[in-house]
């Protein structure tokens, strides 16, 4: 038989569960937190959900919403809600933070909340850590060992005979475009990667040379310049970033990356906290997760793009995020719709 | 009043994501930064020779694919509305069929097919027209047979919905009158379809003008179109005003050409409505 309630057996009853409740399990007690986070890479949010955010999700009692898409439209929808924050933090690529900043959506990292700042290669930190980055990925030129055995030692291999309508190239709303216009500009005029970019009639006079050899232009079609690559029905890819090419050689494909001569510049990948976010205590350890030696492991593994933590020990024939080849992105941000207009006519002309 | 209850779902519906973003559309492309009225962005769109060149391609673009358009689904409605029900809604089934896959699906489907190993290639060289590939990817040929395998159902659609209403004694009355097979074309066939044409190839042009992700992927920077300017424009340079104005420009030039295909056709061919 039950027991017949009443209003003292319920009392008690109630009393005793919500103190198992506060004491006993707090975290049933404590509401469970949402953490906005806007990222890039779409391809990424599987594997970072998977291996690094369901862990922080259960040590901070908190739920790690992604809003993964394209960065600079992701920036937009910031600013629009920039009285009104609703994303914690971001990752997103170097330019589209840099435009963040400039429009005042993000605040400046503080080393007590961020340890893992401490434990970055310098040039990883962002204005005084203001922002950081959690990863580097190498740009380089992609190739079928099995069609091309001679690989690519030089990005003037683009522009030779051999390669007539067989090189594919960034589209102008890429941002690899500009990682690829350094090199051009470093081809055109001999100076560094690093400063080449600002060399702009240089660049597009050399450019306009590669029109012939030019089989068509990637954006967000990854995949279809990749089917090409792996069919012969191209030689080269240029500029194509080591997060999407590695993840399509650990699939399985017979692509290659080269290293050319020249050098090879680098696509930062920036994590960077919302002003006046909600939750600002979660978004800290969220960035501080990401900038760690643990998260960075996985997704070098995921990606093989370097870690920005110098104590990860990279994987065999990686180069250190420290020595990559960073290009002048503030001259980019500043520029970027000239060089748009001068390279979609260059194209077209 | 019931028939204005009946309306006001629709009504609502049109004011909200049609009407307000034209007026928003329109306020941007024609407020200028210092609050005044003025045309100062469209007079920066046309001074530019890259953005004529782009209204000039889409336009063009758009012309061709609804002329290719009917000219394929035309004489495949005709064909087909001759036959029994099971076969006209077989061919009907086939027509629609590549409506079930996604436009980035078929664009690498073109990819194979177009390569330098590809089937037309392939094809080409075993009867002999060519000894080397041919370079088909990322050309206008290629986008042009893209656009049209994309926008043919919505071109079979309207003509076979007007074909199948004509009654067939009217042509055993013309028949009957002594009116010859061309005679009865052109004056039945002709007008009684000209409404599911003018239909089909308004759909056609409306969705090749504003079409992003076929040029994009099929030609890419190569072949400059209006909307990928919008895209860039609004997404990436963050210059909403050209952007705006480069949207009402497309609104107005495909809002013209509909008007005049209609009117020549309503004039010219006799189309009933």
């Amino acid at each position: 038989m039950f027991a017949r309630p009443n209003r003292r057996k319920f009392l008690r009853g109630s009393a005793a569960a919500g103190a198992v409740a506060a004491f006993g399990f707090p975290a049933i007690v404590r509401a469970q937190q949402n953490i906005l986070v806007v990222a890039g890479p779409v391809q990424m949010e599987p594997m970072l959900r998977e291996n690094c955010f369901s862990e922080f999700e259960k040590q901070f009692n908190c739920k790690v919403m992604m809003d993964a898409g394209d960065s600079l439209a992701n920036v937009r929808k910031l600013q629009n809600r920039k009285d009104n924050p609703v994303v914690s933090a971001i990752i997103m690529d170097r330019p589209a933070v840099i435009q963040a900043d400039r429009l005042g959506l993000i605040e400046d990292l503080k080393a007590d909340n961020v340890p893992n700042l401490s434990q970055l290669f310098p040039s990883m930190i962002q204005k005084d850590g203001k922002w950081a980055a959690y990863k580097c990925a190498a740009s380089s030129i992609t190739y079928n060992p099995q069609v091309t055995p001679a690989g690519a030692s030089s990005w003037n291999v683009l522009w030779s005979e051999e390669a007539r309508d067989k090189v594919i190239i960034p589209m102008s709303s890429s941002t690899s475009l500009y990682l690829f216009l350094a090199v051009v500009g470093n081809l055109a005029t001999g100076k560094p990667v690093s400063e080449a970019i600002r060399e702009v009639d240089a660049i597009f006079q050399k450019v306009g040379q590669l029109r012939p050899n030019i089989l068509m232009y990637f954006g967000p079609n990854a995949g279809q310049v990749f089917q090409l690559l792996e069919t012969g029905g191209a030689l080269y890819g240029a500029s194509l970033t080591s997060t999407f090419v590695n993840a399509r050689i650990l699939e399985g494909s017979p692509l290659a990356v080269a290293t050319p001569s020249e050098g090879v510049p680098a696509l930062l990948g920036d994590v960077a906290k919302v002003k006046n976010c909600p939750a600002p205590e979660l978004a800290d350890a969220f960035i501080n997760e990401m900038l760690g030696a643990k998260w960075q492991k996985i997704i070098m593994e995921h990606t093989r793009d370097a870690a920005s933590n110098k104590t990860v020990e990279l994987l065999e024939g990686m180069t250190p995020a420290g020595d990559l080849i960073q290009i002048d992105w503030d001259f980019v941000v500043d520029n970027r719709e000239m060089m748009m207009a001068r390279f979609d006519r260059e194209m077209a002309g | 009043m019931r028939l204005a209850l009946l309306l006001l779902p629709s009504v609502l519906w049109l004011a909200f994501v049609f009407a307000l973003p034209i007026g928003n559309l329109l306020r941007s492309a024609f407020i200028l930064s210092d609050g005044s009225i003025g045309l100062d962005n469209f007079v920066t769109i046309l001074r530019d020779e890259y953005y004529r060149a782009s209204i000039w391609n889409t336009l063009s673009f758009s012309f061709l694919v609804s002329i290719l358009c009917v000219a394929i689904a035309y004489p495949f409605v005709l064909a087909v509305i001759r036959m029994p029900a099971v076969v006209q809604t077989t061919f009907l089934i086939l027509t629609l069929l590549p409506l079930t896959s996604s436009i980035i699906v078929k664009s690498f489907g073109m990819t194979i097919m177009f390569g330098s190993t590809g089937i037309v290639n392939q094809a080409l060289m075993a009867i002999g027209v060519i000894d080397a590939p041919l370079r088909l990817l990322f050309t206008m040929t290629a986008l042009y047979v893209g656009a049209v395998n994309l926008f043919l159902p919505f071109v079979v659609l309207p003509i076979f919905a007007v074909a199948r209403m004509i009654s067939p004694d009217i042509y055993s009355a013309a028949e009957t009158l002594g009116g010859g097979p061309f005679y009865r074309f052109f004056h039945i066939t002709v007008p009684l379809t000209a409404p599911g044409v003018i239909a089909g190839a308004s759909i056609a042009f409306s969705i090749s003008a504003s079409a992003y992700v076929v040029p994009t992927l099929l030609t890419g920077d190569r072949f400059p179109v209006i909307s990928r300017q919008i895209f860039n424009e609004y997404m990436i340079t963050y210059n909403e005003p050209i952007g705006a104005a480069i949207s009402v420009i497309l609104l107005v030039a495909t809002l013209f050409i509909l008007g005049l295909t209609s009117y020549f056709a309503h004039s010219k061919l006799g189309a009933r409505d």
